[in-house]
This record gives C-alpha cells, structure tokens and sequence, in this order.
C-alpha cells in the first residue's frame, strides 16, 4: 500500500493529538486540577475559618488569589513540559516514533502545542474560576487581571520553551522534571535576588518577567523600590516582561529543537 | 532495477572509536537477508542509521533509491522498522497505536483498521487489541512492534533481532510469523546473533566484523564457495579406512570426518551439481547409505571460521 505522506504539519498536528490524550489519561493532568482546586478552596475558605470576610476591594481579591499564580505555572511546566522529549529516549519509545517518516521537527512541534495547550488550558481555567468567585464576592473583575491572564500565559509559553530544553538535554525524565521545578521556583528567584541585593535589574530573567502575572495586579509593575543598604527592588514592567518572556520561549524552544533533531538513541 | 537497500561507503565514527568503516552492501529485491556479527562489530550502529536512529559520519544508506541520510522521511515512507524491541506508549493500545503510526504514514482511519485487523490475526493479538500496552509482556510488545511494521504494507522491513529476549516459545512463535513473511514478497533485512534463525529463515547473508564487510551473498552460495555445504551420511554398514580415504578424494570433497562407524560428516564445495555427483559417486562404495541430510550448523561454521580470519 503506497500512501502519500502527510505534511509537516499535519504531522505535526496527529502527533499534538496523541500527546493532548496522553495527558487525557494520565494521573497529571488530574494532580493539577486537584491542586489547584485545593488551592482555590483554600484561599475561599481560609478566611472565613479565621473569622474573616474575602476582600471585597477587586484589587486586593486579586494579590490574594493570584499569589499563587507563578507556582501553578511552573507546576505546570514541570508536569506537562519537563519529561516530553526526554521519555522518548528515557522510556525507549524513540525506537519506535523516530523510524517513522515524520521529521522530528514535526514531532517536536506537535508536543510542544500539546504541551502549551494543556498547560495554557489548565491555567487558564484556573483564572477562570477566580474571574468568577471575584464577581461573586466583588461585583467586578480587575481591569488588570485579564493583563495579568495575558502574562501568565506567556509565562507558560516561556516556561514550556524552557521546560523542553532541559528535556532535550537529560537522560532521564525524572531529573528532567526535578530541574525544570527546581531552576524555575529556587534556583532563578535566588540570582534574581542576588542581582537586586546589587542594585542590577534581572529584567532578563523569566522568573522576573514571569512575576509580573502578580505585580500587575498589585499595581507594582514597573516600580523600583530603593532599600537602604539591601540594593533595590525591580518590579519588571509589563510590555518589557511580555518581550523578555516571548523571547525566552522562541530562544529556548529553538535550542530545545535543535538538539532533540541531533541527538541520537 | 535498483536494489532496495544499497550502502556506499557508510561509515560512523563516535570519537576513536570506527563503528561502522566504509560499507559497501547490496540487499537484493525480495530477499530475506541476515545480517551477523558479534557484538560491537557495527550491526545495530548500520541499522540505526538506516532507520534514523543515528546519523552517518559519511556514506550513504539508499532505501528504495532515496538515500536516508538526506531526506529521511521519503527514505523511510513504506519501510517498516523494528529496533531494539521498543517500547510503546503504555496509554494506548495496541488498535490505537496503530492508528498512531498509521496517520503519520498517510493512511486513512479505515485502512489503518481493516489492515490492523488482519495483523492482529496474523499476529494472534486479537484480544489484546483494545487493551493498554502498558502492562504487555515483552513476547507481546514484540509481536506489536512486527504488526506496526508491516500496517503499510511496506516494500522494506528492517528487524533488529526481532527474537531477542523472547522465551523458547515466543522465538518460535515469530520465527513463524517471520517464515511467513519470507513467501510475502518483501524485502527483509534482519540482524541476528542467532545463526539457527538465520540459517532457517535468510536466504541471503551479510557478515560485519569490526564495522567492515567480510563477507556477503547467498547462503547456499556462500557456504559452497568455502567448501561449508554440509551433509550428514547415514549408512548401514561400517564405514572403514579405506572408504573414508576414498570419499576424500572426490574432488567435491572439503572434509570428511567419521562421527559414528554408521555416520560420515561432510563438508562439500560447490552447488547442487556437486552434491548430486557426490552421492552418485558415493552409493557404488556399497555402504549402504540410507539416509542424506544437510547439516544446520554449516551458517555457524562458516561464520566462526570468517570471523576468526578477519581477527
């Protein structure tokens, strides 16, 4: 049977499918809805347990329930990122996907949208839920949160780039995942730390950019606090932060590309 | 017309280390051909980039006239590959795996599962179809990773010892489905190391050794071009000095070696015309021979005796 061969892209596109039911059937996806509906239901219930109200300034709802906004992002990259190219060598199922006549960019591709979509959609859902309990409790939705939606899902396209690269690099798709959660929640925060403490802004940084789902909402973005004798406190600002992180999803997707296409099983 | 499979001057080097040096190889059209070699000689490295699994330093590896080091993906459209016993996607099964396979190679949903059924058949997977791979034996993972090879029905299937850690029954179980193939008219080349499998199934043979060539052709040929046709005498009256030195003056005759006083072991050059003429020659000594057949361990020979003249 003599077939013609699919596009790229279209190859590319069967591939994404069969990842997005990956996910479908994995316990990840599952992991994810469950903490971030321990999350919310924490964060709504808390104060009425200590005798509190939620804040019914819209502002003030939003640092609240967006604090948790950046972890959810790199859980997110670490569950739905971290292990996708490095199981196929890892789990041995290169042997069978990369003998096929679809060219590893197709394949990289198609993981990569299933991998952003996933994580965009969980996040997505999660502020969903937020918009909806803050016109519950507030009667209106903060202006800055659909700004705040909008970072958070670059952040998620950044940290997806991110997450493939050191999946592109490892052997292991435990050690993937390990690194991807511990460079983005410590090991960055830390040197952008370091570089504040020296009065140097990590503009640069994703972590720093990324920050900038929760200061826009704080309405911090683009301030500069001065701490005597502690250097100083760069809040990145909002389109520099949206430039920063699409330039680290296209930097490091690409290098994510190039050497899952190299690398030999 | 141009052979299937063609390597010219196919050469991977990993540091100081000459995997595969310079192959030059022809498969033929509609040949089973075995490809041996001890380990490291360069085997699975010539599969691997054959299947894309591996780059070439230099050379080329043409299948069906495209060379796969240049443009892969049409040099691999109708090849159907098993490497190393890969593993599967454990949340699929094996109906949808390939349905996977099936959609990157172009083939509508309705072929996928009308060819998949008759594979699964062939296969005696016809229960486990719509179950997760996950849990699947190795012997089951095997005979998924044959089926997805064959669902396009492709001109070429390439096998990296396709028996490899399967239990006795299991060997013979796909030496089955394999023998079945062979009448199929495809063009099959499969590494080994187990020269009862490619005595049986292969037609052809290929010997790599130290990431070179040392030997190649038909096996029949091959073993008569070094004296390795070997056949097994049985007579019923004892076989003496005199007659074993008489036998070993046919000129057909490489070697000649008694076993039993009932039993001569023999190793012959040339073809069919030669064999024929031996036992012509044979029968007028009057020692009662009643029973003639070929020797299984003739392929074996010939590869131990090649492969310690190329050390």
């Amino acid at each position: 049977m003599v077939t013609q061969l699919p596009s790229d892209f279209s190859q590319a596109v069967t591939a994404a499918r069969y990842e997005v039911l990956k996910y479908l059937r994995g316990r990840k996806l599952l992991v994810f809805l469950l903490l971030t509906g321990l999350i919310l239901a924490l964060l709504t219930a808390a104060p009425y347990l200590l005798g509190t109200d939620l804040p019914s300034d819209p502002r003030d709802f939003m640092v609240l329930y967006l604090s948790f906004g950046s972890v959810l992002v790199i859980i997110a990259a670490t569950l739905f990122s971290a292990d996708s190219l490095a199981s196929e060598f890892d789990h041995r199922t290169g042997f069978l996907i990369f003998p096929q006549p679809m060219k590893r960019e197709a394949l990289f591709a198609g993981k990569f949208m299933a991998s952003f979509a996933v994580s965009a959609l969980m996040i997505s859902i999660f502020y969903l839920v937020v918009y909806i309990i803050s016109l519950a409790v507030t009667g209106e939705i903060l202006s800055e949160a659909y700004t705040s939606l909008g970072i958070a899902l670059l952040y998620v396209l950044a940290a997806t780039g991110f997450g493939f690269m050191l999946s592109a690099f490892m052997g292991r798709s435990t050690t993937a995942a390990i690194l991807v959660f511990a460079t983005l929640l410590l090991v960055f925060p830390i040197i952008d730390s370091v570089l504040m403490f020296a009065s140097i802004d990590p503009w640069f940084s994703i972590t720093q950019a990324g920050e900038t789902m929760f200061y826009v909402v704080t309405g911090q973005a683009g301030d500069v606090v001065p701490m005597p004798g502690f250097g100083d406190i760069f809040y990145a600002e909002v389109n520099t932060s949206a430039a920063v992180l699409a330039a680290w999803a296209a930097v490091t997707s690409v290098i994510a590309m190039l050497k899952f296409k190299s690398r030999e099983l | 017309m141009t052979d299937p499979i063609v390597l010219e001057g196919l050469t991977k080097v990993y540091g100081d280390l000459t995997a595969v040096d310079s192959v030059d190889m022809r498969v033929k059209k509609n040949s089973f051909t075995g490809f041996l070699g001890p380990n490291g000689a360069g085997k699975s490295t010539t599969l691997k980039i054959l299947t894309n699994l591996t780059k070439a330093t230099s050379g080329s590896a043409y299948l069906n006239g495209i060379d796969v080091t240049k443009d892969f993906k049409n040099a691999l459209h109708n090849v159907g590959v098993v490497v190393e016993t890969p593993e599967f996607y454990p949340f699929l099964t094996p109906k949808e795996t390939f349905r996977y396979i099936g959609e990157i190679n172009g083939m509508t949903k309705e072929s996928i599962d009308a060819k998949g059924q008759e594979l699964f058949e062939m296969l005696k997977m016809n229960e486990w179809q719509d179950k997760r791979i996950g849990e699947f034996s190795k012997g089951m993972k095997q005979r998924i990773a044959l089926g997805q090879s064959l669902l396009m029905d492709p001109e070429i299937v390439i096998l990296d010892e396709p028996t490899s850690g399967l239990d006795p029954r299991g060997m013979v179980e796909m030496r089955e489905i394999l023998s079945n193939l062979n009448t199929s008219g495809l063009t099959i080349f499969m590494s080994s190391h187990m020269m009862y499998e490619v005595s049986v199934l292969c037609d052809h043979v290929a010997i790599i050794e130290r990431g070179r060539i040392i030997a190649e052709g038909d096996v029949e040929q091959l073993l008569s071009d070094n004296g390795m046709r070997r056949i097994e005498v049985h007579t019923s009256k004892d076989i003496s000095d005199q007659d074993l030195e008489a036998i070993s003056d046919f000129e057909m005759v490489n070697k000649v070696q008694r076993i039993t006083p009932h039993q001569l072991q023999v190793n012959l050059t040339g073809g069919d015309a030669e064999q024929a003429e031996f036992l012509q020659r044979l029968i007028p000594l009057g020692l009662g021979v009643y029973n003639v057949s070929s020797s299984g361990s003739s392929l074996e020979k010939l590869y131990l005796e090649l492969v310690q003249d190329s050390r």
